[in-house]
């Protein structure tokens, strides 16, 4: 069924998982597409273009509807290092089954639930033979959907064999930080280093970004919530200074509380 | 007036408090209903039992029942809105108000759970909040059908320092939440690269929210 390259298996997961896996994250270095898919989210429907050339670090993508300048952007290509299908496995569990046909295309149909409240759940339609995610649906604790994208159209061509070969692999200098969620590693956030660090379990994501305490507040916490998107401020008193903690990111509330109790605390630096 | 018609007033104001009650446990209560529920619940035992009779039906009605008679929250409920009645001349703060008279019933709920040690499910109550296991009362945002709203989650006070507006101090933060949402968007969606897996077809900023 799919075209995918088996990978050694790491674990005792399905060797279709652990292929679609390594391939969902290739296939930006892989593959150069183009095509429009249509976001759904609190924020209403809208539909976009994309650009994307194989080992690109950004592309191009145009909110078609919107006739604000910022209607095209230049968006960053995923870009970490590379997260196992079985490191996955230890904070979610994963199902892999056929999927449907997307943008008249054939896909597998990978399900990732949380195995714990700490993260939400997502359900991506997987090109068959790019790798390449045709349609997310990002699902809540409650099982609600979030936010869902979905290509309308795409063209998806090979890259040529040398740009596979110029891969570089990504580190990332991790934070010791005590007391975040579960599977959660903490870095500086890559072009925002002074002003904000970076947290994920290799799919669930939040960036933290601290400044002062708007004068005459007094600790306390609020959110919102947008789509997949949560946007958590807290007030906090940080060695003696009042600081304000925001954290964004595509994860539950507590998950959020948890990340902004955590880093409450210096991080001691270094790598892991 | 007449003995008489003494009682006939008592009935009414018995019906009128009942009526505020249901308005306030179907989230749809007013200031006025608020204040009237929480005087008649405090002068009137006939009422607090109805109020509990009610707790009990809807949440078993929502598959979650309570033990009966463990748990009273009419005092914590009170204590919540007397300790902010300067909030009441906001009608936002007030309906803040109205949804944390809900999350008070939901934690006395989860005590009386606890108290029966019931395994620690997910608890829905009246007013459609639920309890995510290890952490606060949150309200239940996610229960859209296709097309999900934006909206602010029900957060409990954070408590540091001495004492303080809790309500006004949530508006204030659920507001700069929000604010920080639509200028934070963009670099958050550039610093999320660094996600090896990124399951959304690409990142980009609603250009409604950028900055």
């Amino acid at each position: 069924m799919l075209a995918w390259a088996q990978p050694e298996r790491e674990c005792d997961l399905e060797q279709e998982l652990v292929a679609v896996v390594e391939a969902l994250q290739q296939s930006h270095e892989n593959f150069t597409f183009s095509g429009t898919y249509l976001k759904e989210s609190a924020a209403g429907r809208e539909f976009i273009s994309v650009a994307h050339s194989a080992g690109g670090e950004q592309g191009r993508l145009e909110y078609l509807n919107s006739p604000a300048e910022s209607a095209i952007q230049a968006v960053w290509t995923p870009s970490g290092p590379r997260v196992s299908a079985c490191e996955l496995n230890s904070m979610y569990a994963l199902y892999f089954q056929q999927g449907p046909m997307v943008a008249g295309r054939p896909t597998g149909l990978l399900e990732l639930r949380p195995r714990d409240g700490l993260r939400l759940g997502y359900r991506l339609a997987v090109d068959t033979e790019s790798g390449l995610v045709l349609r997310s649906e990002v699902i809540s604790d409650d099982g609600s959907l979030l936010e869902r994208h979905e290509y309308a159209a795409i063209n998806v061509l090979p890259a040529e064999a040398t740009s596979a070969a110029e891969q570089q692999d990504v580190t990332l200098d991790y934070l010791d930080i005590v007391g975040l969620p579960l599977g959660y590693r903490a870095s500086r956030a890559r072009r925002f280093e002074e002003r904000a660090l970076f947290m994920s379990d290799g799919i669930a994501s939040a960036t933290v970004v601290f400044e002062p305490l708007p004068e005459g507040l007094a600790p306390g916490e609020g959110a919102v919530r947008q789509g997949a998107t949560i946007s958590y401020s807290r007030g906090s008193v940080v060695a003696g200074n009042q600081v304000l903690i925001t954290v964004i990111g595509e994860i539950p509330l507590p998950a959020a509380r948890l990340i902004a109790e955590a880093v409450r605390v210096a991080p001691s630096g270094g790598s892991q | 007036m007449s003995e008489r018609d003494d009682v006939k007033k008592g009935a009414e104001q018995s019906v009128v408090a009942r009526e505020s009650l249901s308005a306030l446990m179907d989230d749809e209560a007013n200031d006025l209903d608020l204040a009237r529920s929480l005087r008649g619940v405090d002068e009137s035992d006939a009422l607090r039992r109805y109020w509990a009779r009610q707790q009990l039906y809807r949440s078993s009605m929502l598959g979650t029942s309570l033990p009966h008679g463990a748990i009273d929250v009419s005092a914590s409920v009170r204590e919540a809105i007397v300790s902010e009645k300067r909030a009441y001349a906001n009608p936002l703060v007030s309906m803040a108000v109205a949804a944390s008279v809900t999350v008070a019933v939901v934690l006395g709920g989860q005590q009386a759970l606890l108290l029966e040690s019931q395994p620690g499910n997910a608890i829905t109550a009246p007013g459609e909040v639920v309890q995510i296991p290890g952490s606060g009362a949150v309200q239940a945002s996610f229960a859209e059908s296709s097309l999900p709203q934006a909206r602010i989650i029900q957060t409990t006070p954070v408590t540091e320092g001495g004492p303080k507006d809790v309500y006004l101090n949530r508006t204030a933060y659920n507001r700069l939440a929000n604010e920080r949402f639509e200028s934070l968007s963009r670099l958050h969606n550039s610093t999320a690269t660094a996600a090896s897996i990124t399951p959304f077809v690409s990142r980009s900023t609603d250009p409604r929210t950028t900055p």
